[in-house]
């Protein structure tokens, strides 16, 4: 009986020691070719699409679809503004979020990003997601969800909604463009641009433009000039 | 970084600062393992104090609020040593500067500093509302400045962890993302310390094989390594819900209370940290009485310890959530409140009136779960399908835990043989299967039908549990069980 029970303890170790995160990215990594073997044999077609039904992971682990890359000029402006060692920080932050994070990775940079560089320009930061109560909005090229987080981000900046157009004619863009202050990349491509305006000593309402995958946040000088 | 550093020392400190007063009859190795984890618990109290008095938090506030506790707890143990003022004031002078605590104080930093240079983390979806309502917290936000969701935040993203996140902030750290892999790093060094301590008699080597084996198949172990990286509440209720369930273990063998005192604080401060723990609190103080016997102060004490914890912050949340939110809603915290208020007094009865019964709840809970879920096709039945599919095909028996699953099936088999030798080994056999039947049952009940559902990662709660279990029974059974473990 003991020896039983030794062989059952000894398998249910080896057990363990199997269930660890080597061999689950070795599996992962091989996972297309072990599934189209198993697959292959009839009767273990039930157990490819149950047990190891989530084995499938055909898509790289980080986005290959980063098509903003950041410049010393883009490093510069933000140094200029909150210094080196907060710099190593926040690219930090940008970093885990913008390789692991979720969709709502874009949504937090905004806030983090008007918070850390407009905290003291901006009294209420307007956002054009009204209509119908979704989760992610999408504009242009640009998707934002759970904008509800921004909220969290910046306080205590208000947020409010309001019905405007949000997207930037091509010279409006090439205007803002060249007067932004700080440009950042986002997640899946996106370039966050923060214009300061005119520094006026009172905050000012700002709102959210975005132009293809490149979003804006200045005053509301633009929504005036029609 | 180096003020999350900061941060994370001072976690250890403010936890050495409060386990000078707390749970002194544990060798002073076990102290300084809980060290970190009573840092965490007690700077969350204080957040959750400020926040409950809409006073916006700051680590000036913060400190007034533990200084106020600490001296609390101070008369507390003055009050119940009337005439021994000596041994406190000799506990003072023992504990601080010894070799062993300063070791341990430089171990921590060392795993802290290690992972804030390091810099590696996993963030997810949920990460971003624990930075969130961190950042809230920290710029000055209260209660009434109204936030978004404030109901999900309360009982989703409070206390812990995003309190943890707005300490950061007010240290001058960015984010924490070096929290989780130090405090787990830490634990599974307490999981090896306490696996040394519990394990069966055996020779030299083979204890050293074992060990050895055990550390790494816990560090290795998928559901444990992945954890270590999140931005979640997930690692922090693994570790207090695990521990605080070795904890009634390790009572079971020394005889030592104060290990039932420090199980009910962790499993307090599990409930803190995701309010799902209400459910499995339950299934703790169900164990309870398998290991307490007649001793009713015991009982009294842990029940008192864990309510004092856990219930003011679930009744303040209760007054915030409406009965029509998702997530969770008024009648489920009005439910799991009333159902932990309900096993106190059952206990408290039948271990009083009805010994007989108090001695098998263990039994009598598993059979009542098992009889709630058969009964669920009467009332619901694609309820049960919906478990099958999404918890036990998709989750235990797919990649996730397909091996955890095998190696907890064998295990029930041998415990019957098993608890022979050591009969307290059937705590882990009744919390591994009892958890699992109740994330069964919790599925069942709550018709949520994605495969993302909150219930799979609430079963890696266990993951340390099982891995314990395995080498714990194995060294019993290739060893010889231990009588005495005194020194614990």
């Amino acid at each position: 009986m003991k020896k039983v029970l030794v062989s059952l303890h000894l398998f249910a170790i080896l057990i363990i020691l199997s269930d660890n995160a080597i061999l689950f990215q070795f599996l992962k990594n091989n996972s297309n070719y072990i599934k189209d073997k198993i697959s292959s044999v009839e009767f273990l077609k039930n157990i490819s699409s149950t047990v190891i039904r989530d084995l499938d992971y055909r898509k790289p682990d980080i986005s290959e679809s980063e098509d903003c890359l950041e410049n010393e000029e883009m490093i510069q402006s933000i140094i200029d503004v909150i210094g080196e060692k907060r710099f190593q920080q926040q690219k930090l932050f940008i970093d885990h979020y913008r390789e692991n994070g979720s969709i709502l990775s874009n949504t937090i940079f905004l806030g983090d990003l008007v918070h850390e560089f407009m905290d003291t320009m901006i009294d209420t930061l307007f956002l054009p997601f009204v209509g119908s109560n979704k989760y992610c909005y999408n504009i242009m090229d640009t998707q934002w969800c759970q904008y509800q987080s921004i909220n969290l981000f910046v306080f205590p900046i208000s947020v409010r909604l309001f019905d405007y157009n949000p997207r930037l004619s091509t010279s409006q863009y090439r205007q803002l463009k060249k007067s932004a202050d700080v440009s950042i990349c986002g997640k899946d491509g996106i370039v966050f641009n923060l214009v300061f305006g005119n520094k006026a000593d009172s905050r000012q309402p700002y709102y959210l433009f975005v132009y293809e995958n490149e979003a804006f946040v200045c005053t509301g000088d633009l929504i005036r000039s029609g | 970084m180096v003020n999350q550093l900061y941060f994370l020392i001072s976690v250890y400190l403010v936890g050495a600062f409060f386990s000078i007063l707390l749970f002194k009859n544990l060798k002073p190795g076990v102290r300084y393992f809980v060290t970190p984890l009573l840092g965490v618990s007690f700077l969350s109290f204080s957040v959750g104090c400020l926040i409950v008095f809409h006073v916006p938090i700051q680590l000036v506030s913060v400190f007034v609020v533990l200084l106020i506790l600490w001296i609390l707890l101070y008369y507390h143990s003055y009050y119940r040593a009337v005439g021994e003022e000596k041994s406190i004031l000799s506990d003072f002078k023992g504990y601080w500067p010894s070799k062993e605590f300063i070791s341990s104080l430089f171990l921590f930093s060392i795993i802290a500093t290690f992972f804030v240079f390091w810099g590696k983390s996993s963030p997810g979806s949920d990460s971003t509302q624990f930075e969130g309502i961190g950042r809230f917290l920290a710029n000055g936000g209260t209660l009434k400045d109204q936030p978004p969701y404030l109901a999900f935040l309360l009982n989703g993203r409070l206390l812990v962890v995003g309190a943890m996140h707005c300490l950061n902030r007010l240290y001058g750290g960015y984010s924490l993302y070096a929290l989780n892999p130090t405090i787990l790093i830490w634990s599974l060094g307490f999981f090896t310390l306490l696996f040394r301590d519990l394990m069966g008699d055996l020779p030299r080597e083979r204890k050293f094989i074992l060990i050895g084996l055990f550390f790494l198949a816990m560090f290795l172990c998928k559901n444990f390594f992945t954890q270590i990286f999140l931005i979640h509440s997930n690692a922090f209720a693994m570790i207090y819900f695990s521990l605080a369930i070795i904890c009634l273990y390790s009572f079971s063998k020394s005889g030592n209370k104060s290990w039932l005192t420090l199980g009910s604080f962790l499993m307090g401060t599990a409930t803190l940290i995701r309010i799902d723990m209400l459910i499995f609190s339950l299934l703790y103080f169900v164990l309870f009485a398998n290991i307490v016997n007649s001793d009713q102060s015991a009982l009294k004490k842990s029940w008192a310890t864990f309510f004092l914890i856990s219930f003011p912050w679930r009744l303040f949340t209760l007054y915030y959530t409406p009965f029509d939110v998702f997530y969770v809603n008024a009648s489920h915290i009005i439910l799991l409140l009333i159902a932990n208020i309900g096993l106190a007094v059952f206990s408290f009865v039948a271990q009083k009136k009805t010994f007989h019964l108090f001695r098998n709840l263990p039994l009598l809970f598993t059979v009542g779960i098992l009889a709630l879920i058969s009964l669920t096709p009467l009332f619901r039945p694609e309820n049960l399908k919906l478990a099958w599919e999404v918890f036990i095909k998709y989750r235990l028996l797919g990649q996730d835990w397909f091996f955890l699953f095998t190696a907890s099936l064998l295990m029930l088999f041998t415990t019957f043989k098993v608890k022979e030798k050591d009969s307290n080994i059937t705590i882990f056999a009744y919390s591994t299967w009892l958890y699992i039947l109740l994330l069964i049952l919790m599925v069942s009940m709550y018709n949520y039908a994605e495969k993302d559902h909150s219930a799979g990662r609430i079963l890696n709660h266990i993951v340390p549990l099982v891995v314990f279990w395995v080498f714990l029974s194995c060294s019993h059974v290739i060893g010889e069980s231990k009588r005495e473990f005194q020194k614990i």
